[in-house]
């Protein structure tokens, strides 16, 4: 069941990538009213596909590469609309939800059998620490977007091309607070996320820290949003710099999320379980 | 010769490195450098064998890499003393905005920079017929919330009327800084007053005291635990699903605790925690039939493992030495020692598939194993970390500092009420140290409010 509500939720994101891609070519506003409809009804279905995969597996579906790259598109399609709603913006679904239609694709081709859980991830940290850290993730990539959207609306600025795509994209005001905004979320999730993290591993094996690799990767990103954060309440950087390391600060959300298990398998106590 | 007038020396040669230290570029630059070191090692396999690092990078690379410490990072002088600096640095920091932060949350007397006010009142105006006095009694109820009451700052003939709301949560950051502390205690408490080891205990063993890793100190528990049994469950398909150890605590002979140790559920005597870690099988005992060559009578005979059983008719011992699943590709076999009654000894081996390959011709039974026995063994981490405490307290306290540092504001909200001919202009504004764009929709809520208020 799970399944068939998955592929209905990949299509109805590829559809409203599709008409977001329609919108910010044609600036039909029709366009983009569908691409936002059919956004909140993959959103909806996406939710019911987690909810029924956490029946019918019997714990909170976050356990492997097919659940996590899943749910890490329905926090970030989540945190777009959040902001959507929030901001009114222009054209933010247009970057969002290529993302969330990429994780979900990712996700779809992986194995989707529900499996035994085992004795590790049988904790009640596990629904906390992932979901928080997802969360996080999806506000996040959402930051990231605001970033890209900024830095080409800078370009149009700078090159004094007021055109078209010019009018697309919000202002750089209003980029920028959102960044804040999404940085202002995400941080205080991912800080629970690594403290939820180190708590389970002093229960689970031992050590509050051990320098694995996915400890220290989520250490490197929480380090990196910090210093962000200092940028920007301490020292005052606003618009670029802000912009370039929200992105970079989701490249090294992405690598701790994907890159340790993938590419540092083995080295690391997590390899066994997937995520 | 006044000395108390002539400029003190110290302070001024302090100053530079305190300035330095209260610096956020610092921090950035720490954070920063933490961050890339960090990923270092993680590229870097650490503690490796110097044997894997030469054959993989060279014995000159190998070299470079460990004398920039980089193969055991996270332990390396230059690392802690980033992380050390990182310290002094959020303490210097702290402590030298926290001076000015304080007066501000907490003020002799509640006040209002009248001049910035009325220098910038803000955009929303209204204007009312009646004079400032009335106005003021009718706007009274609606600018009076639940939180803060409402102060009135009067200059010349304008009326200030402001209230003030989460002065407190400019400490929010403070605290987050005092749980980075608390962090930092935790680590320090826990690698000089903690340990850390791991023991192998095969059902029904005892264990008094662990061994401390690179040494050869043996740390004595003060008390003793007791493996009584360990189980390993699996599900139907093969993957595991509980490994379980039932232990007891015994101090002074008598048992003073009994319960068990799981994945994610670790046991904690005294400080001292158990987890369990691992699990393992080896042999416990070895079943042999003894066949009479002549008669066919059949003597069963068992022989715990690594010890000796004694064989019918005063033909001597027999000793278990190894047990092994597969040899020479004949399958699972067992080494015996046999001991003569005179002295003499020989081993040899017994297949389980092939009973008589190998024999001893000159005993009277052929010997056939009937099963190996199994037992099993649990492995335990043993930790004494006594800085879970500050690990907690510290973890609290950061989620709350970042709750109230993102999601509270110290705010003030004013309504400037000025005398123009017969009437009143009354101004709406605010100031906020963050969260501006919360801060503009309250004013729109209250300016709203005021329009739709039948004051005249």
């Amino acid at each position: 069941m799970n399944v068939i509500l998955f592929k209905l939720t990949l299509l109805l994101y590829l559809a409203a990538t599709a008409g977001y891609l329609v919108y910010i070519i044609s600036q039909q506003k029709p366009a983009g009213r569908v691409a936002l409809g059919v956004a909140i009804a993959g959103f909806f279905f996406h939710t019911a596909t987690i909810i029924v995969r956490y029946y019918e597996a019997g714990y909170a579906p976050v356990t492997n590469l097919h659940e996590s790259l899943s749910f890490f598109a329905w926090a970030l399609i989540g945190g777009y609309l959040y902001i959507h709603v929030r901001y009114k913006v222009k054209n933010l679904g247009a970057f969002a939800t290529p993302i969330a239609t990429l994780s979900m694709f990712a996700s779809s081709t992986l194995p989707k059998k529900i499996i035994a859980l085992p004795p590790v991830l049988k904790s009640y940290w596990l629904p906390i620490h992932a979901t928080v850290y997802f969360l996080a993730y999806g506000i996040l990539a959402v930051a990231a977007c605001a970033g890209i959207m900024y830095l080409i609306q800078e370009r149009q600025i700078k090159k004094k091309k007021f055109g078209a795509f010019y009018q697309r994209l919000p202002s750089l005001e209003v980029l920028d607070a959102i960044n804040y905004r999404c940085l202002t979320i995400g941080f205080p999730l991912l800080t629970v996320g690594i403290l939820t993290g180190s708590l389970w591993a002093e229960q689970a094996w031992g050590a509050h820290w051990q320098w694995d690799p996915k400890e220290t990767w989520s250490l490197v990103s929480w380090l990196f949003y910090a210093a962000l954060l200092h940028e920007r309440l301490a020292v005052g950087w606003r618009g670029r710099r802000a912009a370039i390391m929200a992105i970079i600060g989701l490249g090294a959300l992405l690598f701790t999320f994907l890159g340790v298990s993938l590419l540092l398998k083995g080295l690391h106590t997590y390899a066994g379980w997937g995520v | 010769m006044k000395p108390e007038n002539s400029p003190s020396a110290p302070p001024e040669k302090k100053q530079p490195i305190w300035k330095a230290l209260a610096s956020v570029n610092l921090t950035i630059f720490l954070l920063i450098f933490l961050a890339v070191s960090s990923i270092v090692g993680t590229l870097i396999p650490q503690n490796g064998p110097p044997a894997l690092y030469i054959q993989n990078y060279g014995y000159g690379t190998y070299q470079f890499l460990d004398s920039l410490s980089l193969l055991d990072l996270y332990h390396a002088g230059w690392f802690r003393l980033l992380l050390l600096l990182l310290a002094l640095n959020l303490i210097v920091c702290t402590t030298d905005r926290l001076r000015h932060v304080w007066d501000i949350v907490f003020p002799k007397e509640k006040r209002l920079d009248e001049k910035a006010v009325l220098a910038r009142p803000g955009t929303r105006a209204l204007k009312y017929k009646a004079n400032p006095s009335v106005v003021k009694a009718a706007l009274l109820p609606i600018l009076s919330g639940k939180l803060g009451d409402l102060n009135e700052t009067t200059a010349g003939s304008t009326t200030i009327l402001w209230r003030e709301k989460g002065r407190l949560s400019r400490l929010g950051v403070y605290v987050v800084h005092l749980s980075v502390v608390i962090f930092y205690i935790a680590g320090i408490a826990s690698s000089l007053g903690g340990f850390r080891s791991s023991v192998n205990l095969p059902e029904g063993a005892v264990a008094e005291q662990v061994c401390l890793p690179n040494t050869d100190v043996d740390y004595k528990l003060g008390f003793a635990l007791r493996v009584d049994k360990f189980e390993a469950q699996f599900y139907p398909t093969g993957e595991p699903k509980d490994y379980r150890s039932d232990v007891t605590i015994i101090e002074k002979g008598q048992p003073v605790l009994s319960g068990n140790i799981r994945v994610n559920h670790p046991l904690t005597y005294k400080g001292i925690t158990f987890y369990q870690a691992s699990y393992g099988r080896f042999p416990k005992a070895i079943e042999l039939n003894l066949v009479d060559k002549t008669s066919g009578k059949t003597i069963p005979l068992s022989v715990p493992f690594g010890q000796e059983a004694i064989l019918p008719d005063g033909l001597g011992t027999l000793r278990s030495l190894r047990a092994e699943p597969n040899v020479m590709d004949k399958g699972p076999a067992v080494q015996m020692l046999l001991t003569s009654p005179e002295g003499g000894q020989t081993d040899f081996w017994i297949f389980k598939n092939d009973p008589d390959f190998g024999r001893i011709s000159k005993l009277p039974y052929r010997f056939i194993v009937t099963e190996v026995r199994e037992g099993f063994y649990t492995g335990l981490q043993v930790a004494k970390e006594p800085g879970i405490p500050f690990v907690w307290a510290g973890s609290i306290l950061m989620v709350l500092g970042i709750a109230v540092t993102f999601f509270m504001s110290h705010r003030k909200i004013w309504a400037v009420l000025e005398k123009k001919g017969e009437g009143t202009t009354v101004t709406i504004g605010g100031q906020t140290n963050k969260n501006k764009l919360g801060l503009e929709e309250r004013l729109d809520n209250l300016y709203l409010q005021l329009q739709k208020s039948d004051i005249k």
